[in-house]
């Protein structure tokens, strides 16, 4: 008997979840292989980590929260808190998520040929968000309802009640962003292009991660202070109680929820709650279908910069220079034009010392306090090791030196058909990892050795060992990369984040900076020789990576084959 | 000249041969078309031809100059137009274009002439100051033609240039091949286009799964056919492979002789 086909909308709907996830699960027989198996379980332990992460954050907050609420009988409120945040989130994830999808616009215009019509198109990619959404505000919720069904015992129908208001939460979002995205797309050429999305994604969701931060800061500062969260809660109570009444998704959940309320009373806000977030999604696609079309037809449209060159011009433009600098020009440029390597890789440098302002700031005092705990122990070897090791950390976080033979994938052929020798190609590489890795040293040594104010002689001593630490680091990431290379990619994104060599390359630098940390803990040995004996495994890791990338490194490019 | 010396080539990770063997020999002067279908291994020798992969067995000279042993030196003898267009599409035209003469180490006077030149042959003048990512298909190809001549190499090797190329731009390069052989160098391309094949090409090597099947000129080609019998390996009777072959054996356009003759280096259909 013959399959029944999916309807084009199902198709369509199947299509996207399965591009967005792309989850592709080794089949039994490939287990049998240990790399397979291993690779497999990385993956499954990092996903579990990221949400045990999460979670275990969420589960905290909740806890102090309900812990200190609960002597005042206002334990409730932690569900309000909940509803607010996972309000807040939630908008913040459709918002960006929606923005973002707008960037594969131009191969999305390739189902325009089918016969699909324009809501059922709008529809298929607000599900495809929703299926980012629905996950983020379960966790929040479920969090909040386990932590309160732990210490509270309500019946089982709060559980269903939090599981249903929690898929509806994402809805209203949804519709409201694309409501306000599809209009603003429409009249604005400028948006419609790629890079304008990915640069004013990547900066919006900095910002919102940077305040959403900034938030979990202060609220993290005060749950270790009960009094404090008491009176922030209590004072602000109103504030919290307004964003519940002015939002209808966190209200509708409030009534669902409220003590006291009847089944019937829950259950109608449950179900309103639903119908709200549906009617309001149905209504957007249907609406803004036929624009939303549009702009996917007149995506992309970019006009050449056209006029013929004079011969002045054509004279200062095409200039010669030495095959080197070119090379090093052309690594820079490839890096920094694209959007999703630049926030990645070099802004990054300048990202982590705003983290670092932003905590500092929003837990002031906890801050403050915990410098002056540790200034007692900033005395002897880790007033420079400390401003080294932040120097050394900031110059191996781009990930530029550990994805670089990774983000040529696409030009390797081109790259190696030139008369070009590979350590020429692997030294400019090398040098533009380098480039930044100043940067990150004169922010990470030479800025915290001014924030701690240590002595010149130890400053300098840091900054050396910065140099020779991230030199050393840089050239194992670059032979990561050249020996063990991400070849085979589908776009920029997952050369850069979903690549191993990366995730490789910053824990390995977090452990080994930890690892020579507690060495300098432990060894009892005078104040500068630590200096000199990590001086000399850096120089000495400097020449056999040397060795290992100029030479083993020159036979394997040759070999490299995408 | 180009010559490839017993060329064999497998992937590790699929396990095919895409190149068995493969002994070719293109002399200075002439028009080298490179016929194959898809899968045929026709990219996968250029890319040994050029250095960008290594075969597992055999040897390219390049003007005599052996790639594996002395790379940089062949490599400069060639000017390659890749078959994807898409190479470095953040920099703009003439950032491209000055980083390839850079490599080859062109003079700025030198340059600056030859791309002038090549860009107003090829309609390019106008947009040269433009990122190559907000260009067509057919613009970056042109732009990729030119890049492979910036530092007038004695062998051209180009892979599957037609594509995305307006009329006026194809003409322009049928010339340009024209002109390159007529000075003494070489020109060696791929196509699937067979018009273009037989109207530009002066010699033919035609590959399938990895095996080169045909060398020589559309003359020899036709008494190939012609000596084995037209109408043998045309394919299991009533198909359509076999309706195709059987109109070759009165048509004589390079097309349906390779049809032919590819259909018959894959033996008979069980």
């Amino acid at each position: 008997m013959s399959r029944r086909p999916a309807s084009p909308f199902m198709a369509l709907l199947t299509l996207n979840l399965k591009s967005l996830f792309a989850i592709h699960l080794p089949e039994k027989k490939a287990l049998a292989s240990p790399k397979v198996l291993l690779k497999t379980f990385g993956w499954i332990v990092l996903a579990v980590f990221l949400v045990a992460d999460f979670g275990f954050m969420f589960a905290m907050m909740d806890i102090g929260m309900y812990n200190a609420l609960a002597p005042l009988g206002m334990q409730s409120f932690m569900l309000l808190y909940a509803t607010v945040m996972s309000s807040v989130i939630v908008f913040l994830f459709a918002f960006i998520t929606s923005l973002s999808f707008f960037s594969s616009a131009q191969y999305e215009a390739l189902f325009l040929t089918m016969p699909l019509n324009p809501s059922s198109l709008l529809t298929a990619r607000m599900a495809t968000v929703y299926a980012i959404e629905a996950p983020i505000a379960f966790l929040v919720m479920g969090i909040a309802a386990g932590v309160y069904g732990i210490k509270s015992h309500p019946g089982f129908d709060f559980y269903l009640y939090m599981l249903f208001n929690a898929l509806a939460m994402p809805l209203v979002p949804l519709a409201v962003s694309y409501a306000v995205l599809v209009p603003v797309m429409s009249v604005s050429r400028w948006l419609r292009r790629k890079n304008t999305i990915l640069y004013v994604g990547g900066f919006i969701g900095l910002a919102l991660a940077l305040g959403f931060n900034f938030y979990l800061q202060r609220m993290m500062a005060r749950i270790e202070n009960p009094v404090l969260l008491q009176n922030m809660l209590t004072q602000n109570q109103l504030n919290f109680a307004d964003i519940a009444d002015w939002w209808p998704p966190a209200w509708l959940t409030m009534q669902a929820i409220a003590q006291g309320r009847t089944a019937l009373g829950s259950i109608a806000a449950t179900l309103a709650n639903l119908a709200l977030g549906v009617a309001l999604t149905a209504a957007v696609a249907f609406l803004f279908g036929k624009s939303y079309v549009k702009i996917l037809v007149n995506f992309g449209e970019t006009s050449a910069v056209k006029g013929t060159l004079n011969q002045t011009q054509a004279g200062s433009i095409f200039r010669a220079r030495p095959v080197f600098l070119s090379l090093v020009q052309r690594e820079l440029r490839l890096m920094n034009r694209e959007p999703m390597y630049l926030l990645n890789g070099p802004f990054v440098i300048l990202l982590l010392p705003v983290i670092f302002a932003i905590t500092f700031i929003a837990q002031g005092d906890e801050m403050r306090g915990a410098v002056d705990q540790i200034r007692p122990y900033l005395t002897g070897q880790a007033e420079y090791l400390i401003p080294a090791g932040l120097g050394i950390f900031l110059a191996t976080a781009t990930s530029i030196s550990c994805t670089a033979f990774s983000r040529d994938a696409k030009s390797l052929h081109f790259l190696k058909s030139l008369p070009l020798r590979p350590r020429d190609i692997i030294a400019a590489k090398l040098v533009h990892a380098l480039i930044f890795a100043a940067l990150g040293i004169v922010l990470g040594t030479v800025g915290g050795a001014i924030m701690l104010g240590v002595s010149t002689l130890d400053a300098i001593v840091a900054l050396l060992l910065a140099i020779f630490g991230s030199v050393a680091l840089n050239m194992g990431g670059l032979a990561i990369d050249t020996f063990w290379p991400r070849l085979s990619w589908e776009n920029p994104m997952s050369a850069l984040k979903r690549n191993p060599n990366a995730v490789i390359m910053i824990l390995g630098s977090m452990g080994l900076i930890a690892g020579l940390g507690v060495l300098a803990a432990t060894l009892p040995l005078a104040k500068y020789t630590f200096a000199l004996l990590y001086g000399t495994i850096f120089v000495a890791a400097c020449f056999a990576l040397g060795f290992v990338l100029f030479r083993a490194g020159e036979k394997r490019v040759r070999q490299m084959e995408p | 000249m180009i010559e490839l010396r017993n060329i064999s080539k497998t992937y590790a990770k699929s396990g095919t041969k895409a190149v068995d063997t493969l002994t070719l020999q293109i002399p200075d002067g002439i028009i080298y078309g490179f016929l194959g279908p898809n899968g045929a291994g026709k990219t996968t020798t250029i890319r040994i031809l050029t250095g960008a992969i290594a075969a597992d067995t055999g040897s390219v000279l390049i003007d005599g100059i052996d790639l594996d042993k002395n790379p940089i030196e062949a490599k400069q003898r060639f000017g390659l137009v890749p078959d994807t267009p898409d190479l470095f599409s953040r920099l703009r035209a003439y950032e491209y274009l000055n980083f390839v003469a850079d490599v080859y180490r062109v003079p700025a006077a030198a340059r600056t002439s030859v791309i002038e030149n090549l860009a107003a042959r090829f309609e390019l003048s106008d947009v040269l100051k433009s990122p190559i990512s907000s260009m067509s298909r057919g613009m970056r190809m042109k732009l990729n033609l030119i890049a492979s001549l910036v530092h007038a190499p004695h062998n051209w090797i180009l892979d599957e240039p037609i594509v995305g190329l307006d009329p006026h731009s194809a003409f322009a390069l049928k010339e340009l091949m024209r002109e390159h052989a007529a000075a003494g160098g070489t020109v060696f391309f791929s196509t699937h286009v067979m018009e273009v094949a037989e109207r530009i090409c002066d010699e033919l090597a035609i590959i399938n799964r990895g095996k080169l099947i045909f060398t020589g000129n559309l003359e020899a080609l036709r008494e190939l056919r012609e000596s084995r019998g037209a109408k043998s390996g045309t394919g299991e009777a009533g198909t359509p492979v076999a309706a195709e072959a059987s109109a070759a054996a009165d048509d004589e356009s390079l097309e349906a002789l390779f049809l032919a003759l590819v259909e018959d280096s894959e033996g008979p259909k069980l």
